[in-house]
This record gives structure tokens, sequence and C-alpha cells, in this order.
């Protein structure tokens, strides 16, 4: 804004931003309880055009932020107001004249209410009962057969990971949240544990780099090399029988890279594998199905599928001890 | 503080304007014309030539000459899109490593961001002529129905031309800023834009001062390009079967008869009938052959009458979700060349009930806009503001390859929304968050935007872990998503740059080659 300082203007917003936040709509449009549907579109169209972050485009960043923040509650306020019937009931609620409200009181003003929940899709849950597979996003190469003898299993697929912008980008200003939850603490950069490790805040994403300066890119170059011969460390493991310590490789390794296939079949071989050594017939087969699954084309997963169909069937096994056999 | 200057990058024509004296004024170039062409070449010597200069040599260096590279910006190679455009444009379309449409010049391959960059590089350099000064910013245009990476990749050609871009307009406001703040008085209006690559149609509310887009609808692959393919198209034919010669191989014939055809199409737009003369087209096996006919403009609109359809449902996309219906519209503004063709009136005229006014010059008016759009931003005009909206729903991918919408479309920005998701396993450790812009149902047939994992999740049964996720998008069109999980406050966030497929390495890199090239004293010819 021409003439005044830049401090000056960010502080002018801040009061404003203040003073809306905790504020009801009516207050927030600086209109009177009483107003009508013409009278909210008149408010809102006067405050937009003095708080519209385009007003503020040449203040430097957090100036804006605090801009984009005051126009969100605002509008927020305008679309709670503009419709009839939400603006009864709100008027109900802050100068309640006796009368009831018909139906609940709309959202207060925060972000957007809480919608019924969803299901994301996951990659290998960690050491779980089997469960159903949730197919994955992730399109990889496919995995080579699980006795790692005779073919020599490629470097693993790195997703290209972008160069990205060095340095963080502004974390999410704060806004209004829903009582009762934290305000999310924005990591400059997502990011997936390795291996038991802690929060994943400040570690660049493998999938897709973003955030990431050109030095952790680097490093995560570095550690993708060293995941391939991890890959294949895990699978001679798996040839020679230790199915636990392969499997447990395994799913550190996916958990590096959840977007490719060839490594979660490889943990759903090794599981099942496991399970079937432990004498746990139906966790195996489970596991070796969802293998199946993801590599349908893999005769060493068939062929030990097959074997623990079998078990399952002689004499000896579940059956056998339920039907005295 | 230097100017803003206010750029329509458009598919055949740009345009430069800036405000002077507080009034948007539209740049004329050194040979006078108020447009460039959007045209590239390059010399012998390997040195670009942009604009009216560039066209004139198409003819006699077709492979050499970009045109329409605004068809291509954004774009993966292997699109339904760009398939089309492989069979008809005479220079090389090749795939990059990461699968974006890039052009091959001379054995040199160039991404579309710099070509364009080229064609932003001329006009900065059109108005630095004129104003005597240096120009470092600018806003740039693009079609409203352009999504996120078409809108990066045009930042990116900014950068790459040495322009910090301010913002990025939607071409459908910037036209009806130009012609709202003429006009003053309180009115909806639409602007239908039929340009040389895209088409857009834009529902606006002008009132107090305030522009609100209430719906914004398109087809990026839709403008005058394609009916002059039409007539390119009957005009191949009718001589291969003349003939015997197919033109279609012919990088000179086929230039030539681009030419021809867009001239005809203009001038069908005055007269009733026009001749094409095309002289030494071909060599036949009895020596030179001849184009020489007549065509009718109802010959030509027969031709065009898909095209023509095409125009109809954009508008009924835009007025349902403006909850309008034709007649609660005041004017119909007119932007873009193709405007001018008697049957795209007619279609205008059908569609909404009146004539489209034409009150705005259709070639400027976007530029015009833009420069207004400066003087908003930089607090000269303060009565007017505009509240654009974001043209595709915005979501994140869930359980069975569904899109769940966060942000809807046409939703005024800046926005924020947020939905609860659950787990799908016991235990399970980590989500990913894939982002996707688009209408289609399943998240794999929309645009993918970019991806993280929120990981370190409190081990429970499937369905008890709630994770929450937030969509902000910024007056800028930027979009910032975060996540947490309510139970343990475990939080990630980012901010989704679309990934335009130029890195910023890359992007830094190339823009540094245009300012030394500049300085060296060959910045752009023509």
């Amino acid at each position: 804004m021409t003439g005044a300082s830049q401090s000056q203007v960010a502080a002018q917003l801040q009061v404003q931003l203040d003073k809306i936040r905790a504020a009801d709509p009516f207050r927030t449009l600086d209109v009177p309880v009483q107003v009508d549907g013409e009278g909210v579109r008149r408010a809102y169209l006067s405050l937009t055009k003095r708080f519209h972050p385009n007003r503020f485009a040449l203040e430097p960043a957090p100036t804006r932020d605090i801009a984009n923040e005051v126009f969100l509650l605002i509008r927020r306020a305008y679309d709670l107001l503009v419709d009839d019937d939400k603006r009864k009931l709100w008027r109900e609620r802050v100068a309640p004249t006796g009368k009831l409200p018909q139906t609940a009181p709309p959202a207060p003003p925060t972000p957007s209410p809480m919608a019924t929940p969803a299901r994301v899709p996951t990659v290998a849950p960690a050491g779980a009962p089997a469960s159903t597979l949730r197919p994955s996003t992730a399109v990889g190469t496919p995995a080579p057969g699980a006795s790692g003898a005779s073919k020599r299993p490629t470097v693993p697929t790195m997703p290209t990971v972008p160069t990205v912008p060095a340095g963080a980008r502004a974390p999410l200003p704060a806004g209004a949240r829903p009582p009762g939850t934290n305000p999310p603490r924005s990591g400059t950069v997502p990011g997936v544990p390795p291996a038991g490790a802690n929060p994943m805040r400040g570690r660049p994403s493998p999938a897709t780099g973003i955030g990431a300066s050109p030095q952790e890119v680097q490093a995560m170059l570095d550690a993708a090399r060293t995941r391939g011969q991890r890959f294949d460390d895990a699978v001679a493991m798996l040839g020679r029988g230790k199915y636990r310590e392969a499997r447990e490789a395994f799913y550190k390794i996916a958990m590096e890279d959840p977007q490719s296939k060839r490594y979660r079949v490889q943990l759903h071989y090794a599981w099942g594998l496991e399970h079937l050594a432990d004498g746990k017939l139906p966790e195996g087969q489970r596991e070796l199905e969802r293998a199946l699954a993801l590599e349908p084309e893999s005769a060493d997963i068939k062929a030990a599928l097959t074997k623990a169909q079998e078990q399952q069937k002689k004499p000896g096994g579940i059956l056998g001890k339920l039907f005295g056999r | 503080m230097g100017k803003i200057i206010g750029i329509d990058l458009g598919t055949t024509n740009s345009c430069v304007a800036v405000l002077e004296a507080g009034e948007p004024v539209v740049i004329h170039n050194q040979e006078g014309g108020r447009t460039t062409p959007s045209m590239v070449s390059w010399n012998a010597q390997g040195e670009p030539i942009v604009g009216a200069a560039a066209k004139r040599q198409a003819v006699t260096n077709p492979k050499n000459t970009i045109f329409g590279i605004k068809r291509l910006i954004g774009r993966k190679f292997r699109s339904r899109e760009v398939a089309h455009l492989l069979a008809t444009m005479p220079f090389e379309i090749i795939e990059a490593t990461n699968g974006d449409a890039w052009v091959r010049i001379q054995s040199r391959d160039l991404s579309a961001p710099e070509v364009s960059a080229l064609v932003l590089e001329k006009m900065k350099k059109v108005a630095e002529e004129y104003l005597g000064e240096e120009i470092t910013e600018a806003i740039v245009t693009v079609p409203a129905y352009f999504d996120d990476v078409q809108r990066q990749a045009t930042k990116d050609a900014g950068t790459i031309a040495g322009l910090k871009v301010k913002a990025i307009l939607n071409e459908p406001t910037a036209a009806a800023l130009a012609f709202g703040v003429q006009q003053q008085k309180n009115q909806r209006i639409a602007v239908f834009d039929l340009g040389g690559g895209t088409f857009d149609v834009s529902i606006l509310a002008i009132e107090d001062g305030v522009f609100e887009v209430l719906a914004t609808s398109g087809d990026t692959f839709l403008g005058g390009d394609d009916f002059d393919r039409a007539i390119i198209q009957m005009l191949a034919n009718s001589f291969k079967i003349e003939h015997d010669v197919d033109l279609t191989g012919d990088a000179v014939a086929l230039q030539r008869l681009k030419e021809a055809s867009e001239r005809a199409k203009i001038e069908l737009s005055s007269s009733l009938t026009t001749d094409v003369n095309l002289p030494f087209l071909a060599v036949g096996p009895a020596g030179p052959l001849h184009l020489a006919r007549e065509i009718k403009r109802s010959e030509v609109e027969g031709l065009c009458r898909e095209l023509l359809q095409r125009l109809d449902e954009p508008c009924r996309q835009a007025l349902t979700d403006a909850k309008l219906t034709a007649r609660d519209i005041d004017q119909v503004v007119l932007v873009g060349g193709m405007t001018r063709m008697p049957a795209v009136q007619a279609r205008v005229e059908e569609i909404f009930g009146k004539k489209g006014s034409k009150g705005v010059n259709p070639d400027e008016s976007v530029a015009v806009g833009a420069a207004t759009q400066s003087a908003i931003m930089g607090g000269e005009l303060q009565e007017v503001v505009l509240l654009d909206v974001t043209p595709h729903s915005l979501g994140i991918k869930v359980t069975g390859d569904k899109m769940s919408v966060l942000i809807a479309r046409n939703t005024t920005i800046p926005t924020r929304e947020r939905k609860v998701f659950s787990t799908t396993e016991d235990n399970q450790d980590f989500v990913a968050i894939e982002v996707y812009q688009g209408e289609a149902a399943l998240a794999s047939g929309n645009r993918g935007l970019g991806r993280f994992v929120l990981g370190d999740l409190p081990r429970m049964p499937a369905g008890a872990v709630r994770v929450d996720v937030s969509f902000t998008m910024d007056a800028d069109g930027i979009l910032h998503v975060s996540a947490s999980e309510l139970v343990s406050g475990k939080a990630t966030s980012v901010t989704i740059q679309a990934q335009s497929g130029l890195s910023e390495k890359d992007v830094t890199r190339m823009a540094e080659g245009r300012a030394a090239a500049r300085h060296g004293g060959g910045g752009v010819m023509g």
C-alpha cells in the first residue's frame, strides 16, 4: 500500500485478524444482527475491497499471509450469513429471542467442519495381523522371483526426484481451528521416517522430494543406493531361509519407498514364508495371497502358496485336528 | 519501482499493455503492430527471431519455426491433445525424459516454457523500447481453464525471460476488468473468449467495484487453429482428389496452406466468398501444380460445424455452476479474434439469447485488463478488486482410486477446506496424501499435483486413527496442504508447487542463459 510503511500495514492487518478471529459472523462483517441479505452482500463487498489479498500483493510474504487469513474469515462469515436460513439461525445464536432454531446451528466461523471420515489408501501395514489388502497408488516394476538365485534384481527404480526449491516454504499461517485439536505443527518438509526413527518432520520425502534442498536430494539418492544393496541382502537372506530377518529388512525398505510395488511384494512374500515356518498356515496363506495379488506372474509365490494350501489339507493340519482325520 | 506490464501471451498473437497516467495503454511494436505473432524461429546463426519477422519466413523455414507453443505448454507428450498435433505441425514435437512435450529445432531440444519465454522476452523488449526503461515485472495471463501445471509452466517461462511474474491472471477475468471498469455499472456478464488455441467462458457479477467470478468453464484445446485446420484439411483433400498428390507430407506446402487458410477464414468474416491462390504448390508428374479456387463462407461453416457445437457445453456448464440462466446475463463480452466469425457470433446469440457486445477490442482487452490488475495490485486503483475462482476441483485419492474433493471447482479463492480421513488397516503406520486436480470420479483420471506421507501414526485398529487434511489455496492460486493426526498431534505440511516438468535449477539455468544472451547484445530479434 503506497504511503504506509510495510510494518504498519502488517500491524493493521494483525489487529483486524485478532478482532475477527474471535468474533461471530455479524461482528466480522460489521453488520447489525437484524441485517438482511442485501446488507450482508454490501458489507462483504466493501470489506473485500479493503482486505482482498490482491491489495497487499506487493507486501512481503508474511504480511500477505495475514491478509489471506483475514480474507478467509471474512469470506466464511459471508457464506454463513448470506443464506437466509443460516442467517436466522446465527441471529438466534448471537441474540437469542427465546425461539429455538429448528435445525442444528451451522459450524462456528472456522475453516470447514469435519466431514464424514473417508478412507485413505495405504501401503504395507506394520506388523499387523492379516486384513484385507488395500491396493495402493503405486505402480512399481515387477519384482523378481523371491529366490534371488538366478535373477539379479535390477536397481530399484527411484521415483523421479525433481530438484526443488532450496529452503523451506513459509509454514501455514495459524487459523482458527475446531476446538480440541492441536494446531498442525507445520514441519517444513514432509518425510518418511527411516526405520525406527522419530517423527518425520524435517525429513524430505523420498517419493517426491518436495521441500528438499539439493544436498538433501543427494542424501536421498545415496540412501536409495544403499537401499538397493539392502534389498539385495534381504533377498539373499530369504534365499537362506532367514525369513524373519528378511521380512524386517523388507519392511524397513518398503517404508522408505511406499510407492514401490516391488518392495511390498517381497515383504508379503517373506512374511508369508515366515508365518508358514512358524506353523501359522492361515496367516501365511494370506500374506502369500497378497504378494500374488501384487505380482500375479510370480512362479515362486504361486509355488509357495500351493505348498501352503496342500499343507492345510494334510492330516495333522488344522482340518485334521478338527475332524480327527 | 519500475512499471509492471500486462502481457496477454496468446496462442497465435500476444499483446502488451502498461499503465500510463493511470490509463492502460496498448504498446505497439516497432512495425506498428498492436499485437505480435507468437511465433519463434531461428536463423542460421542459431539466434532467435520472434514475431512478425518469424512469421514472414515461416514458409521458407517451416521445420524451424514454432507457432502455437501454448498448445504444448504444461502437457505430456502422451496426451490426447498432443497426439492430435503431431500429424499437423510442421516442426518436430518430441517426448522429453520426464514425459513432457518438447520441440526439436536444429538438433536442439527445447521445452515449451523456453519457447514461450522467447515470446515473453519479445513483448518485454517491445515495452522497454516504448517506455525507455528496463522492465522486470509483469502480469501474464493464461486461459482460465489452465490447470496448475500449465500455470506453473507459464510462470517458468516468465522467469526464463527475465521477468518476475507478479500474478498469473485468467484471461476472461482480465477482459471483464477491461470491459467493466470502462462501463462502471453493476451488472452480470458472461465473457466468451475464443482465441487461437483455447476457449474460456466465465460468468461474473460486477457489483460496487468488485468483479466476482461466479463460474468458469472452457476447453483448453479449442480455438482458431482448429478452424484453420478444418480448412487446411479440406484443401489438402480436394488437392489430393484432383491431382493425386498428398500435401500433408510437405512441410513447405503445409505452411503455405496454413497461411492461406487463416487468411481465407479472416476474409470470410466480412465477405461471403474469397479466393485461395497458391501457385507452384506442388510438383506432379506433368509439371508444377497450382491451387486456385474459391471458398464460400457457407462451406467453411459446414466444415466447422462440429467445432461450433463444442462451444455450447462449456457455456451451459458455466451457467449451471453459477446458478444462473442465460436471461440473467446482462451482457456477453466477446474476446479473441475468432469471435469476429459470424458463425461464432450466431452461436453466442443462440446460447445467451442476446448479441455479443463488441464494446472492447477483442484482440487487446486481455492485455488491457492485465495492466489494470497491475494498477489494483500497485494500489493506484482502489475502487476495484477481483475475486477469482479455482477452475478445477482439488482433492486427494482415497481407497478404490476414488477422488475425494476438498475444494470444489469454482470456489472463490483464497479458500480453505478440511476433511477428516481414517486408516484402512489395523496398526497402519502411515498414510499417503496424493493431491489431484480435476473432475473425474477416479483419482487417476485427474491431474496429479503432488504427494507426501504422514508417518509415525499411533498403532490403532483400522478406522480409529483420524487424519485431518487441510487444503488452503491462496489468492495467487498456490495450494498448501497439511495433514495432522488428531490424537497424537503429529503433523506435516507441504506447499504444492505444481511440477511443471522443469526443475527450479533448470529454470534458473535457462534464465541466466537468456540474461547473458541479452547482455551480449543477442536478445530476441524481430
